[in-house]
Protein backbone atom coordinates (compact mmCIF):
# COMPACT_ATOMS: atom_id res chain seq x y z
CA UNK A 1 0.00 0.00 0.00
CA UNK A 2 1.29 3.39 -0.52
CA UNK A 3 0.72 4.17 3.27
CA UNK A 4 3.18 2.01 3.86
CA UNK A 5 6.45 3.51 1.45
CA UNK A 6 5.53 6.81 3.35
CA UNK A 7 5.69 5.71 7.04
CA UNK A 8 8.99 3.68 5.79
CA UNK A 9 10.38 6.68 5.02
CA UNK A 10 9.86 8.45 8.00
CA UNK A 11 12.96 7.93 9.96
CA UNK A 12 15.26 9.10 7.14
CA UNK A 13 14.04 12.49 7.82
CA UNK A 14 15.28 14.40 10.85
CA UNK A 15 13.24 18.13 10.23
CA UNK A 16 13.31 20.11 13.55
CA UNK A 17 12.23 22.92 12.32
CA UNK A 18 8.28 21.65 12.12
CA UNK A 19 7.04 19.92 15.41
CA UNK A 20 3.73 18.13 12.95
CA UNK A 21 6.11 16.70 10.62
CA UNK A 22 8.72 15.53 13.40
CA UNK A 23 6.02 14.39 15.39
CA UNK A 24 4.15 12.30 12.37
CA UNK A 25 7.18 10.51 11.80
CA UNK A 26 7.96 9.33 15.17
CA UNK A 27 4.02 8.37 14.84
CA UNK A 28 4.99 6.42 11.74
CA UNK A 29 7.68 4.51 14.02
CA UNK A 30 5.44 3.87 16.22
CA UNK A 31 3.38 2.38 13.46
CA UNK A 32 4.90 -0.09 11.54
CA UNK A 33 6.92 -2.02 13.78
CA UNK A 34 9.12 -2.90 11.14
CA UNK A 35 10.51 0.54 10.76
CA UNK A 36 12.78 -0.17 14.18
CA UNK A 37 14.41 -2.94 11.75
CA UNK A 38 15.66 -0.20 9.33
CA UNK A 39 17.94 1.19 11.93
CA UNK A 40 18.38 4.54 9.50
CA UNK A 41 16.61 6.74 11.86
CA UNK A 42 18.17 9.14 14.23
CA UNK A 43 17.49 8.57 17.77
CA UNK A 44 13.93 10.35 18.94
CA UNK A 45 14.07 12.86 21.10
CA UNK A 46 11.45 12.99 22.97
CA UNK A 47 9.90 16.59 23.48
CA UNK A 48 6.86 16.92 25.09
CA UNK A 49 4.99 18.37 22.39
CA UNK A 50 5.94 15.66 20.18
CA UNK A 51 4.93 12.89 22.20
CA UNK A 52 1.68 14.83 22.45
CA UNK A 53 0.96 13.77 18.49
CA UNK A 54 2.68 10.35 18.93
CA UNK A 55 -0.40 9.54 20.71
CA UNK A 56 -2.86 10.41 18.09
CA UNK A 57 -3.87 7.16 16.91
CA UNK A 58 -7.39 7.42 15.01
CA UNK A 59 -6.08 8.95 11.65
CA UNK A 60 -9.32 10.04 9.63
CA UNK A 61 -13.25 9.69 9.78
CA UNK A 62 -15.18 9.75 7.05
CA UNK A 63 -19.08 9.82 6.40
CA UNK A 64 -20.74 7.90 3.20
CA UNK A 65 -24.26 8.37 2.31
CA UNK A 66 -26.18 5.87 1.16
CA UNK A 67 -25.92 6.77 -2.62
CA UNK A 68 -22.08 6.28 -1.85
CA UNK A 69 -21.40 10.17 -1.66
CA UNK A 70 -18.88 11.18 0.35
CA UNK A 71 -20.56 13.78 2.81
CA UNK A 72 -18.09 14.47 5.49
CA UNK A 73 -14.56 13.58 5.86
CA UNK A 74 -11.82 14.63 8.86
CA UNK A 75 -8.15 14.21 8.75
CA UNK A 76 -7.26 14.22 12.39
CA UNK A 77 -3.18 13.47 11.74
CA UNK A 78 -0.02 15.10 11.10
CA UNK A 79 1.71 14.90 7.42
CA UNK A 80 4.11 12.03 8.64
CA UNK A 81 7.13 12.56 5.89
CA UNK A 82 8.39 15.86 5.00
CA UNK A 83 11.65 17.30 3.81
CA UNK A 84 12.76 21.39 3.71
CA UNK A 85 16.05 21.94 1.70
CA UNK A 86 17.50 25.32 0.41
CA UNK A 87 18.30 25.39 -3.03
CA UNK A 88 20.17 27.40 -5.57
CA UNK A 89 20.33 27.76 -8.72
CA UNK A 90 20.11 25.35 -10.76
CA UNK A 91 17.79 23.00 -9.20
CA UNK A 92 19.33 19.52 -9.00
CA UNK A 93 15.92 17.81 -8.82
CA UNK A 94 14.27 17.09 -11.37
CA UNK A 95 10.67 18.09 -11.25
CA UNK A 96 7.58 17.29 -13.07
CA UNK A 97 3.73 18.13 -13.36
CA UNK A 98 1.35 15.41 -12.62
CA UNK A 99 -2.47 15.97 -11.98
CA UNK A 100 -2.77 19.53 -11.07
CA UNK A 101 0.98 18.76 -8.83
CA UNK A 102 4.71 19.37 -8.87
CA UNK A 103 5.99 15.81 -8.36
CA UNK A 104 9.94 15.15 -8.12
CA UNK A 105 10.29 12.82 -10.94
CA UNK A 106 14.05 12.13 -10.74
CA UNK A 107 16.63 12.99 -7.99
CA UNK A 108 16.51 10.91 -4.54
CA UNK A 109 18.24 13.12 -1.67
CA UNK A 110 18.12 14.14 1.72
CA UNK A 111 14.93 12.39 2.50
CA UNK A 112 13.56 14.01 -0.84
CA UNK A 113 11.65 10.84 -2.38
CA UNK A 114 10.43 10.35 -6.07
CA UNK A 115 7.05 11.12 -6.45
CA UNK A 116 7.40 13.47 -3.27
CA UNK A 117 4.90 16.44 -4.15
CA UNK A 118 6.16 20.18 -3.76
CA UNK A 119 4.13 21.60 -0.36
CA UNK A 120 5.65 24.21 -0.10
CA UNK A 121 8.23 27.22 -1.37
CA UNK A 122 9.79 29.58 0.99
CA UNK A 123 7.52 28.83 3.92
CA UNK A 124 4.09 29.72 1.87
CA UNK A 125 2.23 26.92 0.68
CA UNK A 126 1.43 26.34 -2.87
CA UNK A 127 -1.64 25.61 -4.67
CA UNK A 128 -2.06 22.68 -6.91
CA UNK A 129 1.17 23.47 -9.39
CA UNK A 130 0.46 27.63 -8.33
CA UNK A 131 2.35 29.14 -5.76
CA UNK A 132 0.74 30.95 -3.36
CA UNK A 133 0.65 34.17 -4.95
CA UNK A 134 -0.46 32.17 -8.19
CA UNK A 135 2.34 32.08 -10.82
CA UNK A 136 3.33 28.28 -11.75
CA UNK A 137 5.43 26.76 -9.51
CA UNK A 138 7.88 24.98 -12.42
CA UNK A 139 8.20 28.75 -14.02
CA UNK A 140 8.87 30.12 -10.72
CA UNK A 141 11.75 27.67 -9.87
CA UNK A 142 13.08 27.87 -13.72
CA UNK A 143 13.84 31.77 -12.71
CA UNK A 144 17.07 32.13 -11.27
CA UNK A 145 16.71 35.46 -10.13
CA UNK A 146 14.15 33.39 -7.11
CA UNK A 147 16.67 31.65 -5.83
CA UNK A 148 17.99 30.94 -3.00
CA UNK A 149 15.02 29.15 -2.59
CA UNK A 150 13.42 27.07 0.44
CA UNK A 151 11.25 24.15 -0.42
CA UNK A 152 8.97 21.76 1.30
CA UNK A 153 8.63 18.05 -0.31
CA UNK A 154 6.41 15.65 1.07
CA UNK A 155 3.77 12.68 -0.11
CA UNK A 156 0.81 14.49 -1.54
CA UNK A 157 -2.27 14.61 0.38
CA UNK A 158 -5.26 13.23 -1.11
CA UNK A 159 -7.47 16.41 -2.80
CA UNK A 160 -10.84 16.49 -2.08
CA UNK A 161 -11.53 15.19 -5.29
CA UNK A 162 -9.71 11.75 -4.57
CA UNK A 163 -11.36 11.33 -1.34
CA UNK A 164 -14.63 11.53 -2.57
CA UNK A 165 -13.80 9.32 -5.55
CA UNK A 166 -12.11 6.61 -3.12
CA UNK A 167 -15.02 6.76 -0.77
CA UNK A 168 -17.89 6.33 -3.22
CA UNK A 169 -15.48 3.26 -4.24
CA UNK A 170 -15.23 1.79 -0.91
CA UNK A 171 -18.77 1.54 -1.20
CA UNK A 172 -19.01 -0.29 -3.92
CA UNK A 173 -16.02 -2.33 -2.61
CA UNK A 174 -18.51 -2.63 0.53
CA UNK A 175 -21.20 -3.73 -1.73
CA UNK A 176 -18.92 -6.47 -3.42
CA UNK A 177 -18.01 -7.49 -0.01
CA UNK A 178 -21.22 -8.84 0.37
CA UNK A 179 -22.39 -10.34 -2.68
CA UNK A 180 -18.68 -12.27 -2.49
CA UNK A 181 -19.93 -14.02 0.78
CA UNK A 182 -20.31 -17.72 0.63
CA UNK A 183 -22.83 -17.55 3.80
CA UNK A 184 -26.49 -15.85 3.27
CA UNK A 185 -27.03 -12.54 4.82
CA UNK A 186 -23.78 -11.03 5.41
CA UNK A 187 -22.15 -7.89 6.16
CA UNK A 188 -19.68 -5.84 4.19
CA UNK A 189 -16.72 -5.16 4.51
CA UNK A 190 -16.50 -3.98 8.71
CA UNK A 191 -12.65 -3.70 8.96
CA UNK A 192 -9.93 -3.89 6.48
CA UNK A 193 -6.04 -4.18 8.06
CA UNK A 194 -2.70 -3.14 6.68
CA UNK A 195 0.42 -3.13 8.38
CA UNK A 196 0.15 0.72 9.48
CA UNK A 197 -3.65 1.07 10.00
CA UNK A 198 -7.10 -0.39 10.01
CA UNK A 199 -10.02 0.89 8.29
CA UNK A 200 -13.14 0.13 10.70
CA UNK A 201 -16.68 0.77 8.92
CA UNK A 202 -19.80 1.03 10.90
CA UNK A 203 -23.25 0.44 8.01
CA UNK A 204 -26.68 1.85 9.63
CA UNK A 205 -29.85 0.03 8.96
CA UNK A 206 -30.23 2.74 6.95
CA UNK A 207 -27.37 2.41 4.64
CA UNK A 208 -25.09 5.18 5.94
CA UNK A 209 -21.29 4.22 6.56
CA UNK A 210 -19.21 5.63 9.09
CA UNK A 211 -15.64 5.06 8.52
CA UNK A 212 -12.62 5.23 10.79
CA UNK A 213 -8.65 5.02 10.01
CA UNK A 214 -7.12 3.54 13.38
CA UNK A 215 -3.85 2.61 14.47
CA UNK A 216 -3.79 -0.77 13.95
CA UNK A 217 -3.40 -1.13 17.74
CA UNK A 218 -5.98 1.35 18.67
CA UNK A 219 -9.06 -0.60 20.83
CA UNK A 220 -12.77 0.67 21.27
CA UNK A 221 -13.33 1.53 17.92
CA UNK A 222 -16.62 -0.10 17.69
CA UNK A 223 -17.70 1.95 20.28
CA UNK A 224 -16.24 4.94 18.86
CA UNK A 225 -18.03 4.29 15.60
CA UNK A 226 -21.38 3.77 17.27
CA UNK A 227 -20.53 7.42 19.67
CA UNK A 228 -19.88 9.11 15.49
CA UNK A 229 -23.22 7.90 14.52
CA UNK A 230 -24.93 9.54 17.78
CA UNK A 231 -22.87 12.37 16.77
CA UNK A 232 -24.13 12.64 13.62
CA UNK A 233 -28.12 12.23 14.73
CA UNK A 234 -27.65 14.90 17.22
CA UNK A 235 -25.95 17.57 15.44
CA UNK A 236 -26.29 16.98 11.71
CA UNK A 237 -30.03 15.45 11.61
CA UNK A 238 -31.23 17.50 14.37
CA UNK A 239 -29.97 20.56 13.20
CA UNK A 240 -32.70 21.87 11.06
CA UNK A 241 -30.89 23.37 8.70
CA UNK A 242 -28.95 20.27 7.80
CA UNK A 243 -30.48 18.88 4.28
CA UNK A 244 -30.37 14.80 4.54
CA UNK A 245 -27.64 13.39 2.42
CA UNK A 246 -26.11 16.44 1.85
CA UNK A 247 -22.56 17.45 3.37
CA UNK A 248 -21.72 18.14 6.51
CA UNK A 249 -21.49 21.57 7.73
CA UNK A 250 -22.23 21.95 11.06
CA UNK A 251 -20.03 23.43 13.51
CA UNK A 252 -21.15 21.61 16.28
CA UNK A 253 -20.93 18.38 14.45
CA UNK A 254 -17.37 18.82 14.36
CA UNK A 255 -16.41 20.03 17.89
CA UNK A 256 -18.60 17.26 18.87
CA UNK A 257 -16.37 14.66 16.46
CA UNK A 258 -13.19 15.89 17.83
CA UNK A 259 -13.76 15.48 21.18
CA UNK A 260 -14.94 12.00 20.82
CA UNK A 261 -12.17 11.21 18.89
CA UNK A 262 -10.15 12.60 22.17
CA UNK A 263 -11.67 10.57 24.32
CA UNK A 264 -11.75 7.25 22.05
CA UNK A 265 -7.94 7.98 21.90
CA UNK A 266 -7.04 8.36 25.55
CA UNK A 267 -9.70 5.16 26.34
CA UNK A 268 -8.26 3.31 23.67
CA UNK A 269 -5.23 0.66 25.29
CA UNK A 270 -2.52 0.18 23.24
CA UNK A 271 -1.32 -3.71 23.60
CA UNK A 272 2.32 -4.50 24.77
CA UNK A 273 4.71 -2.97 23.01
CA UNK A 274 4.22 0.19 22.86
CA UNK B 1 -21.20 -2.79 22.12
CA UNK B 2 -20.86 -0.69 25.08
CA UNK B 3 -23.03 2.71 24.98
CA UNK B 4 -22.51 5.85 26.82
CA UNK B 5 -25.49 6.05 29.33
CA UNK B 6 -25.09 10.48 29.93
CA UNK B 7 -25.07 11.78 27.26
CA UNK B 8 -25.92 15.68 26.94
CA UNK B 9 -28.79 16.03 25.03
CA UNK B 10 -30.14 12.84 27.04
CA UNK B 11 -30.07 14.10 30.22
CA UNK B 12 -31.56 17.32 29.81
CA UNK B 13 -35.41 17.44 31.27
CA UNK B 14 -37.87 19.95 29.88
CA UNK B 15 -41.56 20.62 30.72
CA UNK B 16 -43.85 18.22 28.59
CA UNK B 17 -46.40 20.71 28.95
CA UNK B 18 -44.13 23.37 26.66
CA UNK B 19 -43.86 20.73 23.79
CA UNK B 20 -47.90 20.23 24.57
CA UNK B 21 -47.95 23.88 23.95
CA UNK B 22 -45.91 24.01 21.36
CA UNK B 23 -47.14 21.89 19.04
CA UNK B 24 -51.12 23.23 19.91
CA UNK B 25 -49.37 26.99 18.34
CA UNK B 26 -48.04 24.82 15.78
CA UNK B 27 -51.67 23.20 14.92
CA UNK B 28 -53.04 26.57 15.16
CA UNK B 29 -51.16 28.44 13.34
CA UNK B 30 -51.58 26.03 10.26
CA UNK B 31 -55.50 26.41 11.12
CA UNK B 32 -54.79 29.91 10.02
CA UNK B 33 -52.45 29.49 7.04
CA UNK B 34 -54.81 27.06 5.47
CA UNK B 35 -58.61 27.41 4.08
CA UNK B 36 -59.63 23.87 5.03
CA UNK B 37 -58.73 21.43 7.06
CA UNK B 38 -57.60 18.78 4.75
CA UNK B 39 -55.03 20.83 3.87
CA UNK B 40 -53.42 21.11 7.50
CA UNK B 41 -54.08 17.40 7.92
CA UNK B 42 -51.42 17.58 4.86
CA UNK B 43 -49.04 20.13 6.19
CA UNK B 44 -49.02 18.14 9.55
CA UNK B 45 -48.61 14.41 7.91
CA UNK B 46 -45.21 16.00 5.84
CA UNK B 47 -44.01 18.09 8.91
CA UNK B 48 -44.17 14.47 10.40
CA UNK B 49 -42.33 12.65 7.65
CA UNK B 50 -39.35 15.41 7.63
CA UNK B 51 -39.31 14.73 11.32
CA UNK B 52 -39.74 10.78 10.80
CA UNK B 53 -36.91 10.73 8.20
CA UNK B 54 -34.39 12.29 10.62
CA UNK B 55 -35.67 10.97 13.93
CA UNK B 56 -34.96 7.14 12.63
CA UNK B 57 -31.34 7.57 12.47
CA UNK B 58 -31.04 8.78 16.32
CA UNK B 59 -33.47 6.42 17.23
CA UNK B 60 -31.36 3.57 15.96
CA UNK B 61 -28.12 5.32 17.40
CA UNK B 62 -29.53 5.24 21.01
CA UNK B 63 -31.85 2.32 21.32
CA UNK B 64 -29.36 -0.69 19.75
CA UNK B 65 -32.32 -2.60 18.35
CA UNK B 66 -31.45 -4.42 15.25
CA UNK B 67 -33.40 -4.97 11.72
CA UNK B 68 -37.13 -5.94 11.76
CA UNK B 69 -38.08 -9.34 9.98
CA UNK B 70 -41.26 -9.10 10.73
CA UNK B 71 -43.81 -6.51 11.28
CA UNK B 72 -45.60 -7.82 14.24
CA UNK B 73 -41.54 -7.05 15.36
CA UNK B 74 -41.69 -3.96 13.41
CA UNK B 75 -45.25 -3.47 15.95
CA UNK B 76 -43.13 -4.02 19.42
CA UNK B 77 -40.36 -1.91 18.68
CA UNK B 78 -42.91 0.90 17.67
CA UNK B 79 -44.84 0.67 20.95
CA UNK B 80 -42.55 -0.35 23.27
CA UNK B 81 -39.59 1.33 22.61
CA UNK B 82 -40.01 4.23 20.33
CA UNK B 83 -43.59 5.64 21.53
CA UNK B 84 -41.78 4.96 24.84
CA UNK B 85 -38.54 6.79 24.33
CA UNK B 86 -40.09 9.95 22.71
CA UNK B 87 -43.36 10.35 24.09
CA UNK B 88 -43.11 8.12 27.44
CA UNK B 89 -46.03 6.11 26.73
CA UNK B 90 -47.03 2.53 25.80
CA UNK B 91 -49.50 1.93 23.20
CA UNK B 92 -51.21 -1.32 23.22
CA UNK B 93 -51.08 -3.40 20.33
CA UNK B 94 -54.00 -4.71 18.71
CA UNK B 95 -56.72 -5.61 16.11
CA UNK B 96 -54.41 -7.55 13.90
CA UNK B 97 -55.72 -8.54 10.41
CA UNK B 98 -55.72 -12.03 9.62
CA UNK B 99 -52.44 -11.67 7.36
CA UNK B 100 -50.64 -9.98 9.67
CA UNK B 101 -50.09 -6.46 7.75
CA UNK B 102 -52.42 -4.09 9.60
CA UNK B 103 -52.41 -3.70 13.07
CA UNK B 104 -53.77 -0.67 15.63
CA UNK B 105 -51.75 1.43 17.86
CA UNK B 106 -54.37 2.30 21.13
CA UNK B 107 -52.83 5.50 22.82
CA UNK B 108 -54.62 5.99 26.17
CA UNK B 109 -53.46 9.23 26.76
CA UNK B 110 -52.11 11.41 23.68
CA UNK B 111 -49.60 13.49 25.42
CA UNK B 112 -50.50 15.53 22.36
CA UNK B 113 -54.15 16.77 23.15
CA UNK B 114 -53.58 17.34 26.90
CA UNK B 115 -55.47 20.83 27.07
CA UNK B 116 -56.68 20.45 23.41
CA UNK B 117 -60.39 21.06 22.74
CA UNK B 118 -61.61 20.73 18.99
CA UNK B 119 -64.51 23.58 17.88
CA UNK B 120 -67.11 22.57 15.84
CA UNK B 121 -65.60 23.95 12.77
CA UNK B 122 -62.55 22.20 12.79
CA UNK B 123 -64.40 19.11 13.06
CA UNK B 124 -62.35 17.14 9.93
CA UNK B 125 -59.19 18.29 11.33
CA UNK B 126 -57.13 15.19 12.43
CA UNK B 127 -55.26 17.27 15.19
CA UNK B 128 -52.10 14.78 15.90
CA UNK B 129 -51.71 13.85 12.61
CA UNK B 130 -48.20 14.78 12.74
CA UNK B 131 -47.51 11.35 14.39
CA UNK B 132 -48.60 9.54 11.59
CA UNK B 133 -45.99 11.21 9.67
CA UNK B 134 -43.22 10.30 11.64
CA UNK B 135 -44.25 6.83 11.50
CA UNK B 136 -43.99 6.71 7.62
CA UNK B 137 -40.99 8.68 7.44
CA UNK B 138 -39.13 6.87 10.37
CA UNK B 139 -40.13 3.24 8.20
CA UNK B 140 -39.63 4.24 4.76
CA UNK B 141 -36.09 4.94 5.94
CA UNK B 142 -35.50 1.34 7.18
CA UNK B 143 -36.98 0.37 3.93
CA UNK B 144 -40.37 -0.58 4.92
CA UNK B 145 -43.58 1.48 3.12
CA UNK B 146 -46.57 1.89 5.65
CA UNK B 147 -49.59 3.64 5.79
CA UNK B 148 -50.72 4.88 8.76
CA UNK B 149 -53.68 6.84 10.31
CA UNK B 150 -55.75 7.89 12.48
CA UNK B 151 -59.27 6.18 13.03
CA UNK B 152 -60.57 7.04 16.24
CA UNK B 153 -59.32 10.28 18.11
CA UNK B 154 -60.21 11.24 21.79
CA UNK B 155 -61.03 14.68 20.11
CA UNK B 156 -63.31 13.24 18.38
CA UNK B 157 -65.62 11.84 21.44
CA UNK B 158 -64.11 8.51 20.72
CA UNK B 159 -62.90 6.76 23.91
CA UNK B 160 -59.97 6.16 23.09
CA UNK B 161 -56.94 7.15 20.11
CA UNK B 162 -56.11 4.44 17.33
CA UNK B 163 -53.37 4.59 15.08
CA UNK B 164 -53.95 2.00 12.27
CA UNK B 165 -50.91 0.99 10.70
CA UNK B 166 -50.99 -0.69 7.24
CA UNK B 167 -48.04 -2.99 5.97
CA UNK B 168 -47.43 -1.77 1.95
CA UNK B 169 -44.03 -3.09 0.37
CA UNK B 170 -40.57 -3.74 1.29
CA UNK B 171 -38.49 -0.79 -0.28
CA UNK B 172 -36.34 -3.32 -1.89
CA UNK B 173 -34.44 -0.96 -4.50
CA UNK B 174 -32.60 1.58 -1.36
CA UNK B 175 -31.78 -1.62 0.72
CA UNK B 176 -28.33 -1.31 1.74
CA UNK B 177 -25.53 -3.43 0.52
CA UNK B 178 -25.32 -6.62 2.81
CA UNK B 179 -28.94 -6.63 4.14
CA UNK B 180 -31.20 -9.46 2.93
Amino acid sequence: MALRNSTLSGPAIARTECAGAAGGARRGRRAGSRDRDSGAGPPPKAEPRVRAAAAMAIFSVYVVNKAGGLIYQLDSYAPRAEAEKTFSYPLDLLLKLHDERVLVAFGQRDGIRVGHAVLAINGADVNGKYTADGKEVLEYLGNPANYPVSIRFGRPRLTSNEKLMLASMFHSLFAIGSQLSPEQGSSGIEMLETDTFKLHCFQTLTGIKFVVLADPRQAGIDSLLRKIYEIYSDFALKNPFYSLEMPIRCELFDQNLKLALEVAEKAGTFGPGS
Amino acid sequence: MSRQANRGTESKKMSSELFTLTYGALVTQLCKDYENDEDVNKQLDKMGYNIGVRLIEDFLARSNVGRCHDFRETADVIAKVAFKMYLGITPSITNWSPAGDEFSLILENNPLVDFVELPDNHSSLIYSNLLCGVLRGALEMVQMAVEAKFVQDTLKGDSVTEIRMRFIRRIEDNLPAGEE
